[in-house]
């Protein structure tokens, strides 16, 4: 992989980061929050995506980016009033927004006439204003070439901290100053961070001179020798001054709002003192000294300051100069709102730093590491091992071992504690809050709900659950088949709805919640329920359901699931539900999770997923054929019976058929399913019902039923190959191997011997 | 486990095998003696019984935990078409790699480490015997005939529906 894939695929993981934050916003914004928190929220939000966008030359979404966050800046700085038109234009925008990213991910072309309208309608929005020119921001990383033999001049420019074009960065713009009545002077140092986060002056500056004339200045007096040059290292500063009428101080603070707390800024208003004859060594102290950089969310306590203060500092204060000193002539005049490094940081600032305090907070609640999630499960893996191994240790201890050594079995036990604890811990690092699938969720509301002209509002509760990632990726798909359901079927018509005296907006509601081992996703809607009689009618129809057979109201809900049942050509046309429902349930069962549903006629259905916790461990059943170990996934398992108790028959054809409550369950006798010679007296065998998929039932007889327990399962295929009717292995607490049962595949290829 | 490190044996006294010479690791089935390169050899291993594979050939043994991976295990004799082992604990299963694969072998026991040059390797004899599918050469040492083992061979065709 390159490094410029490699950006990519990060600049994408941001973006998937940064489409969740923009999904979460707006749900907040379309109930109705037009907090300036939120606004600046997604302003962020959109404007690191077109960051990314221009360096990777994604034209197209830089270009509908720019434009949306122009609006935004309207909508924030009160030019433009966000009405119910302009948030769902927003809502929109972002929807195109993330297109625009997958499409550029997936490198492909969206329609040329893809989202013109919303820019449209941007542009007419904002067409009162200035809007600046596109060119503006594009981000132009054209290398400099650094000639190693040139003499000093020639080193300045190439000296710039990163690569721009000479030729795009005067030194100074082109504007005489102008002194005294509304002229700023502002002393911008960026620190190394600034560039780390890929910010970059130049934009900041351009971004300037949209506010008022700007006369920009480079101090390159910390230069070093060309020999002495670090690569990162950051020597540049400038002194600006901005003249104009509308120049406020908020509005040069807003321009130089993402790079707060990477830069030291100082400002000045006009009349005030200028504060520019700050003696360079001090200068470069305070831009080498990370300790001074007084981070927004943390002020540091006066009194530390000092201690932190460089050699280079203290030199600077020797000679009568300091930024306490600095502060205290600043203060005086902006009390409010401080320069940015000086050490008083007091509660009369932590105030002005409120709201940019809570944003980093927040920022530090998603504070993450990206790892690869093989690097997790090899983690996972080893504490299987661990698991295993100590539970080995364990089981060999006997009674006269632990009389005589009671300090080895206390060391035992407390290795066991640590070992279910370090379980946990790693399992909880698979763990990701189900808030990533369910935050696709209410686009997908909206577009069903302008789709089917019916008025939809998701209600979405305990998107913070956790649940093992590979479950999570496994459940978008059902999750939209569920909801796609539930708005196409089940929520009625507005006219439907009021004359059967229910609120013209249908509601979803979406749910997640922890219960014991498993977690339950709940997709609830208020709509009309199923229609029973029909569907039972189709079901009998299509001779899923006998004539005779009697069906209670559950098992007739259950039967939208039944394969072959739920082709939307048969259900869409009854007020039924069926696209893909059998998906949905295969999709569950392959992570051994289970499907339910339940309806009130007129007042809607719930389905509802039981999801394990976690993939990595599975709970089985360990049972015995011919002396050999085997575990079937306890979630399959609807029961076990004697067989002395079972009742058994044969089909006409000869095929051993159990009978359970009204039910002809097909029987697949495991020794004889796997060739192995059993010495189990018949009666003495077990039979263990169990679920297939579709919703069928298979019944696996084996010689003995030994107990439950946790396992992790392990590949046969990685040294070995597939065998049929095995879905893996797992090894036992005494380091043995058992084998675990894949009950769909001992019954599917049960049926193919007997075709054959 | 009693799993002898083969390193042990490796650098008893000799060195690894050079560009004219190879090294083989020795097993004896019965009296048969067989060979293969010492640098696919991962393990040495005491019989320690096996967990059964359903539906595949008689050779398969079974499946061991080999430190939390599950390796299956061919029984050599009855792979050569001698009938199943008769397995003790003092029965051995040399584990090797084979590609990207973990395989134990269930022999009778490991008996020597062989350096042989390389011009002695001589081709197996045309036949449609067991030996010409499973053995990539033949060398003799201390009068002896040695089959060197054709791993790929050894470990296909292992399902019962192959």
């Amino acid at each position: 992989m390159s490094d410029l894939d490699e950006f990519r695929a990060t600049y994408f993981d941001e973006c998937a980061e940064l489409l969740l934050e923009l999904e979460e916003q707006f749900a907040e914004i379309e109930d109705g929050d037009r907090s300036a928190d939120r606004l600046n929220a997604v302003f962020r939000a959109i404007h690191s995506i077109k960051g990314g966008a221009g360096a990777f030359n994604f034209t197209r979404l830089v270009e509908f980016a720019h434009n949306f966050e122009t609006l935004l800046d309207h909508v924030r700085d009160g030019r433009v009033e966000m009405t119910e038109d302009v948030a769902s234009l927003c809502l929109r925008s972002n929807d195109i927004v993330a297109d625009f990213v997958a499409a550029a991910r997936e490198e492909r072309e969206l329609d040329a006439d893809y989202g013109a309208e919303e820019l449209a309608r941007f542009k007419s929005i904002c067409e009162d204003e200035d809007d600046e020119p596109m060119e503006e921001f594009d981000i132009d990383f054209t290398p400099v070439m650094v000639d190693l033999d040139g003499d000093k001049a020639e080193t300045d420019d190439a000296a710039e901290p990163i690569a721009l074009d000479p030729d795009e960065l005067p030194d100074s713009f082109d504007v005489p100053p102008m002194g005294g009545e509304g002229e700023w002077r502002l002393k911008f140092t960026p620190y190394s961070q600034l560039y780390e986060r890929a910010n970059d002056p130049l934009l900041l500056f351009r971004e300037l001179t949209t506010i008022g004339e700007v006369n920009i200045e480079a101090r390159l007096t910390e230069l070093p020798e060309l020999t002495a040059f670090e690569a990162f290292g950051v020597y540049c500063s400038w002194d600006i001054s901005i003249s104009g009428k509308d120049v406020t101080e908020a509005r040069i603070r807003e321009v130089f709002e993402f790079v707060e707390g990477d830069c030291e800024i100082i400002l000045t208003g006009p009349g005030e003192v200028p504060a520019f004859d700050i003696p360079d060594p001090s200068l470069s102290a305070m831009a080498d000294a990370p300790p001074l950089v007084v981070e927004d969310d943390e002020p540091t306590p006066e009194a530390s300051a000092p201690a932190d203060v460089p050699a280079a500092e203290e030199e600077a204060l020797d000679a009568g100069l300091s930024f306490a000193d600095l502060a205290a002539e600043l203060a005086p005049a902006k009390p409010e709102k401080p320069a940015k490094p000086e050490p008083e940081r007091e509660p009369a600032s932590a105030q002005a730093q409120d709201s940019s305090a809570s944003a980093s907070a927040k920022t530090a609640t998603v504070q993450s590491i990206r790892v690869d999630l093989d690097k997790v499960d090899r983690v996972v893996n080893m504490v299987g091992e661990l698991v295993i191994t100590q539970s080995m240790l364990t089981q060999q201890m006997d009674d006269n071992l632990k009389s005589r050594y009671q300090e080895l079995v206390r060391g035992v036990e407390v290795l066991a504690q640590t070992t279910r604890g370090l379980q946990d811990a790693v399992m909880a690092i698979r763990a990701q809050p189900v808030k990533s699938v369910f935050s696709r969720m209410p686009r997908l509301v909206r577009e069903l709900s302008t789709k089917t002209g019916k008025s939809i509002r998701l209600e979405m509760v305990g998107e913070h659950t956790e649940i093992d990632k590979t479950i999570i990726e496994q459940l978008s798909d059902p999750l939209t088949h569920m909801i796609r359901n539930s708005a196409d079927h089940g929520i009625e018509k507005p006219e439907k709805r009021l004359a059967a005296g229910k609120p013209e907006q249908g509601i979803i509601r979406l749910s997640a919640e922890q219960a014991g081992g498993s977690i339950l996703i709940t997709v609830q809607d208020d709509g009309a329920g199923i229609n029973r009689e029909r569907v039972l009618q189709l079901a009998r129809d299509r001779g899923v359901v006998g004539p005779d057979q009697q069906l209670t109201d559950e098992q007739i809900d259950e039967l939208i699931f039944a394969p072959g049942f739920s082709t939307a050509e048969a259900l869409s046309d009854i007020s039924g539900r069926g696209v893909g429902m059998d998906v949905v349930i295969s999709n569950i069962k392959k992570i051994g999770g289970s499907v339910h549903v339940r309806s009130w006629p007129g007042n809607g259905t719930r389905m509802q997923l039981r999801l394990p916790l976690t993939l990595a461990v599975l709970d089985v059943m360990l049972v015995q054929v011919s002396d050999s170990p085997y575990v079937i996934p306890l979630s399959s398992i609807v029961e076990t019976l004697q067989s002395r108790r079972a009742d058994f028959g044969v089909t006409p054809s000869g095929r051993r058929v159990l009978q359970v409550r009204g039910e002809y369950v097909q029987v697949v006798d495991l020794a004889t399913r796997f060739e192995l010679p059993t010495s189990a007296d018949e009666e003495e065998r077990f039979v263990v019902l169990c679920e297939a998929d579709g919703d069928s039932k298979v019944a696996v007889v084996v010689d003995d039923i030994i107990g439950q327990q946790q396992v992790v399962i392990k590949s046969l295929e990685e040294n070995f190959e597939r065998i049929e009717g095995i879905a893996g292995g797992t090894i036992l607490g005494d380091g043995s191997v058992a084998l675990i049962v894949d009950v769909q595949g001992v019954r599917h290829t049960t049926e193919q011997k007997s075709a054959a | 486990m009693e799993a002898l490190e083969t390193r042990d044996h490796a650098y008893d006294g000799t060195e690894a095998g050079t560009a004219n010479t190879i090294q083989l690791i020795a097993f004896s089935i019965g009296e048969q003696v067989y060979g293969v390169e010492i640098t696919t050899v991962r393990e040495i291993r005491a019989w320690n019984g096996a967990t059964p594979l359903p539906r595949t050939r008689e050779f398969v043994r079974g499946v061991i935990n080999l430190r939390g991976t599950i390796v299956p295990i061919f029984d050599l004799r009855a792979r050569f078409g001698d009938g199943l082992t008769e397995t003790t604990k003092n029965h051995v299963v040399v584990v090797m790699s084979v590609g990207e694969k973990w395989v134990g072998v269930l022999v009778d026991a490991v008996s020597d480490i062989l350096t042989i040059p390389r011009n002695d390797v001589h081709a197996v004899p045309e036949g449609d015997s067991m030996d010409a599918e499973l053995l990539s050469g033949i060398v003799t040492h201390d009068e002896k005939m040695v089959g060197l083992i054709d791993l790929q061979a050894i470990v296909s065709g292992v399902s019962m529906d192959a």
